[in-house]
């Protein structure tokens, strides 16, 4: 599925984080290692600590199931990937992997049945509640392609406080003006697609 | 809480109040208390509007102390729209202040003749009814505000709308939060219509020159409470994810899950959900100058709650919680936040269940009234209740009743009363919980999802398919007792995963009433009140057979698991077998 695209890059405050959260909760593509675990992705890939990823990412779903073993769910090609932290509710409950409710959602855990190909792969990827900003700027560092029309809308409804907080922006490693970026005439017309790659610097003070 | 409030609002010339000792339901406390006293007092085969009907107000065990979650405020009666036992709770601040006056029951029974509308107002003084027609059809908002016109904003107001007076089904009884505004609502089961029946319009309570209630042991109990407000704060559901995003937080998940119903239940994912997530509303809640993050009573710790502005950052509401902007949203193809915000306040202003008003709008849509997705459509449709009309008091009178009316084949409720917002065939236990509750379709009869620290039923295998029913039984149990600790729900989560805290809360009521209460005593009370509302449901005639859902769960796969519920009859009926 992993297509040539160009790469527009973002140095942003931390704080812009959150001007990404309709994007993350709706999905991104990202590129992985099609066949390799779940937990390969966030602890190897990602290099997400185990703790955090075993503590805070408790509420996980490949492809509309809930997971409840990383090391054994097995990202494809195409797959869908949710995470999220520790849902209220008895439903919440019952969504979190490995959870004492977990038999209440029974007939829909995830679960591998076949073997799956290895190789270069691409999955969206959702992030909810406090993974939104968690684990919104290890997504956005290593670049997230998303639809160029997304992309134009994206950049096109930021308020001047979000360009206020973007130090440096580059296509495909040149320098573009926000001014540009804002009415779509930074990004190239051609290909569906655009990788975005955002920088996230610490606040000063 | 030494005493109960009596009042018989149809005695021979004008109510008559007695107050008598609390005598049996000492040391008891909201569900535990409604459901014996209903129990034990209503007949079960009385009509709900009727005279014979009685409507019992409870505080829990620890309201009105400096507990922390201890503000839930319990109503009980025989339910108009299920025909069983009902109890309904809500937050608000009038479980704190009826628990500061002594009260450990508010009993309205009898019926009065004639159109004359009365309000209660009670204080450290004594308790005065009097007749005030001028609050007639008077919804909650405007009449919350004439109130405090006439008795400050010191009292916390417990008040019906005009849904409540016209005795529509969906009828709910609103209490005033800490900005005495009508949001925080006992919304299930038409408690509302019951408090119409008496007509009762307000019941204003001022514990002006009243002190907190005080523990046996007031340094254990400062002790207890600390301890218990430390694992609130550091468990990330209740220190982290309810305060930031409240309850709507789920609406993502469900979706993912698929067991998000969507367009009356016919199919688990609503395409545009992340429009009107949590986080998403949380977002603009920010941004227009409202909160994501405020708490519904005083010494609510968890602040799950919020206010949502409008985009010139004028109130309209309180932050509708997931199972409204389900029921209100992605049920009826909604995805437009303003609109499900502007239909939460229109509910509340009316008296009516956010949740059986959304089913009943989708079930109106699958009738042809509106369009799936026409938010305007839907808000006309709330206004008819508003105004009364007779197609308003059909929809009033919730989502049975309506799809009768229009002829819907498929309706989500269980014994009358609307299915919330998860579907039970990806979520099959919890499908299990609300064909058997006592209460008819409820996600919260079986919240309390800390069975396996509190033992209930001895250690259930949660990997087997029979753990389902069992899980159902042991859910059920816990939250009967949590339900009548007074505390709110939320406070399950910390539990769950902290057994510290669960300590800590068992602390707070054994220092509070000089007690010796372990877990096994918290689970006994649970099968005590369930087995005091299954025998109520029982002589009013309901059987097994009544503890199924309706067929199209059987017989509809739903995407995109396409499942259908498959728990059978024969385990369905061993719920309650303990």
């Amino acid at each position: 599925m992993s297509q040539a695209c160009s790469t527009l890059q973002l140095f942003l405050h931390r704080e812009q984080v959150r001007a990404f959260s309709a994007i993350v909760q709706q999905g991104f593509s990202f590129r992985v290692e099609a066949g390799s675990t779940l937990e390969d992705l966030l602890c190897r890939q990602l290099r997400l600590d185990p703790d955090f990823v075993r503590g805070r990412i408790t509420t996980i779903f490949l492809d509309y199931k809930p997971v409840d073993d990383i090391k054994t769910a097995v990202l494809r090609d195409g797959s869908t990937l949710a995470l999220s932290g520790a849902m209220p509710g008895l439903v919440g409950a019952t969504m979190r992997r490995g959870g004492f409710y977990s038999a209440m959602r029974g007939g829909i855990s995830h679960g591998e049945e076949s073997a799956v190909p290895s190789g270069e792969g691409e999955i969206k990827v959702k992030l909810f509640n406090l993974m939104m900003e968690e684990l919104g700027p290890i997504f956005l560092l290593k670049g997230i392609v998303l639809p160029l029309s997304e992309m134009k809308d994206f950049l096109a409804r930021q308020d001047p406080a979000f360009w206020k907080g973007c130090s440096e922006s580059t296509l495909d490693g040149r320098p573009v003006l926000p001014e540009a970026l804002i009415k779509g005439e930074g990004i190239p017309q051609a290909g569906e697609r655009v990788r975005l790659c955002v920088v996230f610097e610490e606040l000063k003070s | 809480m030494d005493k109960i409030l009596r009042i018989d609002m149809g005695a021979q010339g004008g109510p008559k109040m007695t107050t008598e000792p609390v005598g049996e339901y000492l040391g008891l406390g909201g569900r535990a208390t409604t459901s014996l006293i209903v129990n034990k007092e209503v007949h079960p085969l009385a009509h709900p509007l009727g005279a014979e009907n009685k409507l019992v107000i409870s505080p829990g065990m620890l309201s009105g102390s400096t507990g922390a979650m201890t503000g839930r405020l319990s109503v009980g009666c025989k339910s108009p729209l299920t025909g069983t036992i009902k109890e309904s709770n809500a937050g608000g601040q009038a479980a704190q202040v009826l628990a500061r006056l002594g009260y450990a029951a508010i009993i309205l029974e009898g019926k009065p003749e004639g159109d004359e509308l009365y309000k209660i107002f009670i204080n450290k003084d004594g308790v005065k009814i009097s007749v005030d027609n001028s609050l007639k059809l008077l919804d909650n908002y405007p009449l919350v505000e004439k109130l405090r016109g006439e008795y400050g904003d010191k009292p916390a107001y417990v008040t019906i709308g005009s849904a409540g007076e016209r005795q529509l089904l969906a009828a709910s009884i609103a209490c005033t939060d800490p900005e005495l505004r009508p949001t925080r609502h006992c919304g299930r089961g038409g408690v509302g219509a019951v408090m119409g029946s008496k007509k009762v319009k307000a019941i204003i309570l001022d514990d002006s020159g009243l002190k907190h209630r005080t523990p046996v042991n007031p340094e254990k109990y400062r002790d207890a409470n600390r301890k218990f407000v430390e694992g609130l704060r550091k468990h990330p559901v209740t220190g982290e994810g309810l305060p930031a995003y409240g309850t709507n937080v789920l609406t993502n998940v469900l979706n993912e899950a698929g067991g998000y119903p969507t367009y009356n239940f016919k199919t688990g994912v609503f395409p545009n959900g992340a429009k009107i997530s949590g986080e998403a509303q949380a977002e603009l809640e920010v941004k227009r100058g409202g909160s994501a993050t405020h708490g519904c009573h005083r010494g609510c710790v968890i602040q799950c709650s919020g206010i949502f502005n409008d985009a010139e950052g004028n109130y309209v509401t309180k932050q509708p919680e997931y199972e409204t902007v389900w029921s209100h949203g992605g049920n009826c193809g909604i995805d437009d936040l303003d609109v499900i915000a502007r239909l939460d306040y229109m509910d509340d202003n009316i008296g009516v269940d956010t949740i059986e008003m959304g089913a009943t709008i989708g079930v109106a849509m699958d009738a042809g009234l509106a369009e799936f997705g026409d938010g305007a459509a839907a808000i006309r449709l709330v206004e008819e209740v508003a105004k009364g009309t007779p197609l308003g008091r059909i929809l009033g009178c919730g989502a049975e009743i309506t799809g009768k009316v229009f002829g819907v084949e498929k309706v989500p409720v269980v014994k009358g009363q609307a299915i919330p917002a998860y579907d039970p065939r990806p979520i099959q236990g919890i499908g299990v919980t609300y064909a058997t509750s006592t209460q008819g379709a409820d996600h919260t009869a079986g919240y309390a999802i800390a069975t396996n620290i509190l033992k209930v039923g001895g250690d259930v295998d949660p990997l087997k398919t029979e753990g389902q029913v069992a899980l159902s039984r042991d859910l059920q149990i816990a939250t009967a007792a949590i339900d009548s600790t007074g505390m709110c729900l939320f406070i399950a989560f910390a539990i769950m995963d902290q057994p510290e805290t669960f300590q800590a809360l068992l602390d707070m009521l054994n220092a509070f009433y000089g007690t010796n209460l372990t877990g096994d005593d918290v689970v006994a009370l649970g099968k005590k009140v369930l087995s005091a509302e299954r025998d109520f449901n029982k002589r009013a005639g309901f059987t097994a057979q009544h503890d199924r859902l309706p067929r199209f769960f059987y017989t509809d796969p739903i995407a995109p698991h396409n499942q259908t519920f498959s728990v059978s009859d024969e385990e369905m009926d061993q719920v309650f077998n303990w």
